[in-house]
């Protein structure tokens, strides 16, 4: 199971690249603003969980890029069944959605500062705003592709009102919702992190900016390396959740339908 | 008969945002809210700006920032993603720390490179190009490790050169996944490119949104929102007609083959 050779590669790999920054550090030829040496970096990342304002930095990211999440989701989703459920409402919603979907919101930022000042709040509707579309988006598009077989079923059977949105068109609709959340996620991460280095909004961006500004670049990457580790374990976080909440769907069971 | 067709359908979409956009009107005009002021003030503020002001050669700057730092995104992450894709064992060696890399939120490196090399055009170009770079590697990664067996050895019973292997076969068969890893890029890099004016700049898109909010001047905040998210749609719409005529023969040859 274990793949021995595949592993020294990787060690060999990760060894290099820090020797190469190594290098690159003492060479000075990027300057020590840009680079630090690998060993302060470390050395912050160790001393970081022991310090309080660590934790609060992270969990106020965390908790503006989830409640985020959940906002754009409550609203997106059942926003989304019905408007891929219409097509009157499709069409007239169309140009609107594509709008917005690429619209970048973070140029929305200096409103919104004037708007509720620099605060959480205006952090959280930043990323409401930002998790929205991809949500939207994907419920839309999987409302719209409902099989034949079941639309004649769920009217042969006269299924409608509550038990249709939770038996038939959630459900159908569900991979592609998860789609949509997964970008979501990411977004709002990205978000939360970009607002925090833009404005004074607490959270790990908001170390990062205010490190920088000290010149003290090791804290400017050690930071930078724990909003990578965040990244990875939501990616990795929502990978699990979607394979239980999708494990009696064709695409994970492995099976053609 | 088709004329009225084709015009009922134009209208089935257009009359919710061009009711909505009336409706911004009718209800701001006369607004003396600091916050939200009239749309039409904004519009001509914007209008001004743009003929008169600065909004142009701002707009000029982001676009080849934006335009720069892409095209260097594309080219290093095609390289590398034939590289990678083409070995199992090279792949196998990176791909921790590429799947790290590639989760570090892509805004957190902004203040480090603008920081640290100054608010010129360079460090831009660089924080997005580095932003753009990963959905590029991966997606020609996963577009040249999928190629048909049957393409390599043909290219080897045939003795192609290694350069007429690569740019006559390997490219053109992963082109239908390089091109949506661009896709997403090009939204990322926008992003990027925002967040690197609004950090520390002396012209660009994003530096006017921030200076005219700064002095108050909402308007003029509005009007740059509104043009950013303009550009941002028109470049997604452009794309989207670019990949049609990139891919028609993909999507041309695979029909043909469906159909057998």
């Amino acid at each position: 199971m274990f793949d021995n050779r595949k592993f020294i590669s990787q060690v060999l790999v990760g060894a290099g690249l820090l020797a190469l920054w190594q290098l690159a550090a003492m060479s000075g030829t990027m300057g020590r603003d840009l680079l630090p040496l690998p060993l302060d970096v470390f050395s912050r990342l160790i001393e970081l969980p022991f310090e309080a304002r660590f934790w609060s930095a992270l969990q106020l990211t965390l908790a503006s890029a989830f409640l985020g999440l959940c906002i754009a989701a409550v609203i997106g989703i059942p926003l989304g069944l019905i408007i891929g459920a219409n097509p009157r409402v499709y069409r007239a919603t169309r140009f609107l959605v594509d709008l917005f979907r690429s619209w970048p919101i973070i140029a929305l930022m200096p409103v919104l500062v004037l708007l509720f000042g620099a605060s959480f709040k205006m952090k959280l509707i930043m990323v409401v705003l930002a998790a929205l579309w991809p949500i939207l988006v994907q419920s839309i598009y999987g409302a719209r592709r409902v099989e034949p077989t079941i639309e004649d079923m769920t009217l042969s059977y006269g299924i409608g009102g509550r038990v249709k949105f939770f038996e038939v068109a959630l459900p159908n609709a569900l991979p592609f919702i998860m789609t949509g959340l997964r970008i979501s996620t990411a977004l709002s991460v990205l978000l939360s992190i970009g607002v925090e280095v833009l404005s004074s909004v607490p959270g790990i961006g908001y170390e990062i900016a205010i490190a920088r500004i000290d010149g003290a670049s090791a804290e400017v990457i050690a930071y930078v390396i724990v909003s990578g580790f965040l990244g990875l374990t939501l990616n990795q976080a929502f990978a699990a959740i979607e394979r239980y909440v999708l494990a009696w769907h064709p695409s994970v069971r492995g099976e053609t339908a | 008969m088709k004329l009225t067709n084709r015009f009922l359908g134009i209208l089935a979409e257009a009359w919710l945002p061009v009711a909505l956009i009336v409706l911004w009107w009718l209800a701001s005009a006369g607004s003396t809210s600091l916050y939200f002021p009239p749309l039409a003030e904004i519009v001509s503020v914007g209008v001004r700006d743009i003929t008169e002001g600065p909004l142009l050669s701002y707009a000029a700057f982001s676009l080849t920032n934006l335009a720069a730092g892409l095209a260097i995104a594309i080219v290093v992450g095609v390289v590398a993603g034939v590289i990678l894709g083409s070995s199992q064992r090279l792949r196998d060696a990176v791909n921790p720390y590429l799947q790290f890399i590639r989760s570090v939120p892509q805004v957190a490196l902004v203040p480090l490179i603008i920081g640290a090399l100054g608010i010129g055009a360079l460090p831009k170009i660089w924080s997005i190009s580095f932003a753009c770079v990963w959905p590029v590697l991966l997606n020609t990664i996963d577009g040249v490790k999928g190629i048909d067996t049957a393409l390599t050895d043909f290219s080897k019973s045939y003795r192609l050169s290694k350069r007429t292997h690569v740019l006559d076969m390997v490219l053109p068969a992963a082109l239908p996944q390089i091109v949506p890893g661009v896709r997403t890029a090009l939204a990322i890099g926008v992003i990027v490119m925002v967040v690197s004016e609004i950090y520390g700049a002396d012209s660009g898109l994003g530096y006017y949104i921030l200076q005219s909010g700064r002095n108050f001047a909402v308007a003029e905040t509005w009007a740059g929102t509104i043009l950013v998210g303009l550009l941002g749609y028109l470049l997604s719409r452009l794309f989207e007609i670019f990949e049609h005529f990139a891919l028609r023969w993909h999507r041309e040859s695979s029909a043909q083959a469906r159909r057998g």
